[in-house]
């Protein structure tokens, strides 16, 4: 019995409102990394010519691919900073679990993904704009999405960040309870592409996985696709993250 | 490629991992990175506005589905193919870009192609023609990923000197595009394909073909197949 008794979801809000104010360089990262994508897409992400006769075409690709693709590292890279001893200890400012500590953390990386997708949209405006109207290059828009389509490429991206920064969370909870992880897992990556390459010729493992997402074409499917893997990885980097010892 | 991607990755996660530490060595106040923030989606707000306001510096360019661009490209290898055969049909599906007709004084006519511009040429005797010779200018579509760029073709020259049909090269044209794609998370769902990084590009620049009827008398000399 307390003079004072909290729940668990007090303390988890508290902790998820501290995270947001403590850690807004992640916000700083995400910015100099979606203008850093936005400047590389502008000299193009593709380009294609031809020409017969006294005819020639040449057409330059301005995709937003790169700014998503560099979003996801983000994630990725924010998920496993989240693991890190020195973001775990500010959570001792706090009369907080694990089990606490973990959600606000999941909380946290759905309200960054939240702003980072929102922003990842934004960005694709923005390159068209640029590469139309101050580039002055003649553009075709390949797609011109509606309200409703616009809306779910915002949903699935958001889902898309969720999922990479879950998987940069597990991983990095895994180094935490051995460091030698950190460095066997990109060697497994590479050796498991190698062997493939060597025995398929063609090394399609992370072509393969990403397949099962990304040509998913119906919203639905894709969603729970990716929220029981994304789920999956946080309950994994829960389970891991209650077997750390003090102090690890 | 795959060592300048793990390299990309690996700057990216070290930049991130630098500008994300926590605030007791954050390099940026709080309060000036929430400023920054709302400034940065501000202004992209803004710019999304006026991408959406301001009209795409956009060419006069039809659009063609995949189903289109198939379809056409098997009329332009059927066409060809049948000529090549021997029989060539004047309605035929290829789009006519222009017809001459030009009266003939001699009974011999000679084809001549000027700066070596080769242009493939079907020859029909008709008992029809009397004194003149019709000459049609058929062309496969240019089509670049789903781009109809037909049009921007620039025309065959055509002159008689005498008897001589002389065959003048299209001036040069050079097509320079910008395509812009919103990239695959917000593809995915819509009615585009969906696209890995890049996507599938494809060209073609459909066949400049000239087909002449010309009277059964007449001799020609000249590069050309007899069709019909």
């Amino acid at each position: 019995m307390y003079l004072t008794e909290s729940n668990i979801r007090d303390v988890v809000f508290k902790q998820y409102r501290y995270k947001l104010q403590a850690y807004m360089g992640v916000f700083t990262s995400l910015m100099f990394i979606q203008v850093l994508g936005v400047l590389f897409s502008i000299s193009g992400t593709g380009s294609m010519g031809g020409s017969a006769g006294t005819f020639s075409y040449d057409v330059k690709t301005y995709s937003g691919s790169l700014v998503a693709i560099f979003t996801l590292i983000w994630a990725f890279s924010n998920g496993i900073s989240l693991t890190t001893k020195q973001h775990r200890y500010d959570d001792f400012n706090f009369i907080a679990t694990r089990q606490v500590s973990n959600f606000a953390n999941v909380l946290f990386l759905a309200t960054a993904s939240v702003i980072a997708a929102f922003t990842g949209l934004l960005t694709t405006y923005a390159l068209r704009l640029v590469v139309s109207q101050f580039l002055r290059t003649p553009s075709i828009a390949v797609d011109q999405l509606s309200l409703v389509e616009a809306c779910k490429g915002l949903g699935g991206f958001f889902l898309y960040i969720l999922l990479f920064a879950s998987v940069g969370y597990f991983i990095g909870m895994l180094a935490q309870m051995n460091k030698i992880v950190a460095f066997l897992l990109p060697v497994l990556l590479i050796v498991v592409i190698t062997i493939q390459a060597y025995l398929g010729g063609e090394a399609t493992l992370i072509v393969d996985i990403g397949s099962f997402y990304v040509l998913e074409a119906s919203f639905l499917l894709f969603a729970v696709k990716s929220v029981i893997t994304t789920f999956f990885f946080f309950l994994l980097a829960y389970m891991l993250g209650n077997r750390l010892e003090v102090g690890v | 490629m795959m060592v300048a991607i793990i390299l990309l990755i690996l700057v990216i996660a070290a930049v991130v991992s630098q500008l994300s530490k926590s605030k007791k060595k954050a390099w940026i106040g709080m309060k000036t990175t929430r400023f920054l923030l709302l400034g940065y989606v501000g202004l992209l707000i803004l710019l999304a506005g006026a991408s959406l306001l301001l009209p795409l510096n956009s060419p006069s360019i039809e659009m063609m589905s995949e189903e289109e661009v198939e379809k056409s490209m098997e009329l332009q290898d059927k066409v060809m193919n049948e000529a090549f055969r021997g029989s060539f049909e004047e309605e035929n599906g290829l789009d006519v870009v222009e017809k001459w007709n030009f009266p003939i004084t001699g009974d011999e006519l000679g084809i001549t192609t000027i700066n070596d511009y080769y242009v493939q040429v079907f020859i029909e005797k008709s008992p029809d023609m009397g004194k003149e010779i019709q000459v049609t200018h058929y062309s496969g579509k240019t089509i670049v990923n789903g781009m109809d760029l037909t049009d921007k073709k620039g025309a065959i020259q055509m002159e008689i000197q005498g008897n001589k049909l002389e065959i003048k090269n299209p001036s040069h044209v050079a097509v320079n595009l910008a395509e812009i794609s919103s990239g695959f998370p917000f593809q995915q769902f819509s009615s585009e394909k969906v696209e890995w990084f890049l996507g599938e590009s494809y060209g073609n620049i459909g066949m400049d073909v000239l087909y002449i009827k010309a009277p059964e008398g007449l001799k020609i000399e000249g590069e050309a197949l007899y069709v019909n």
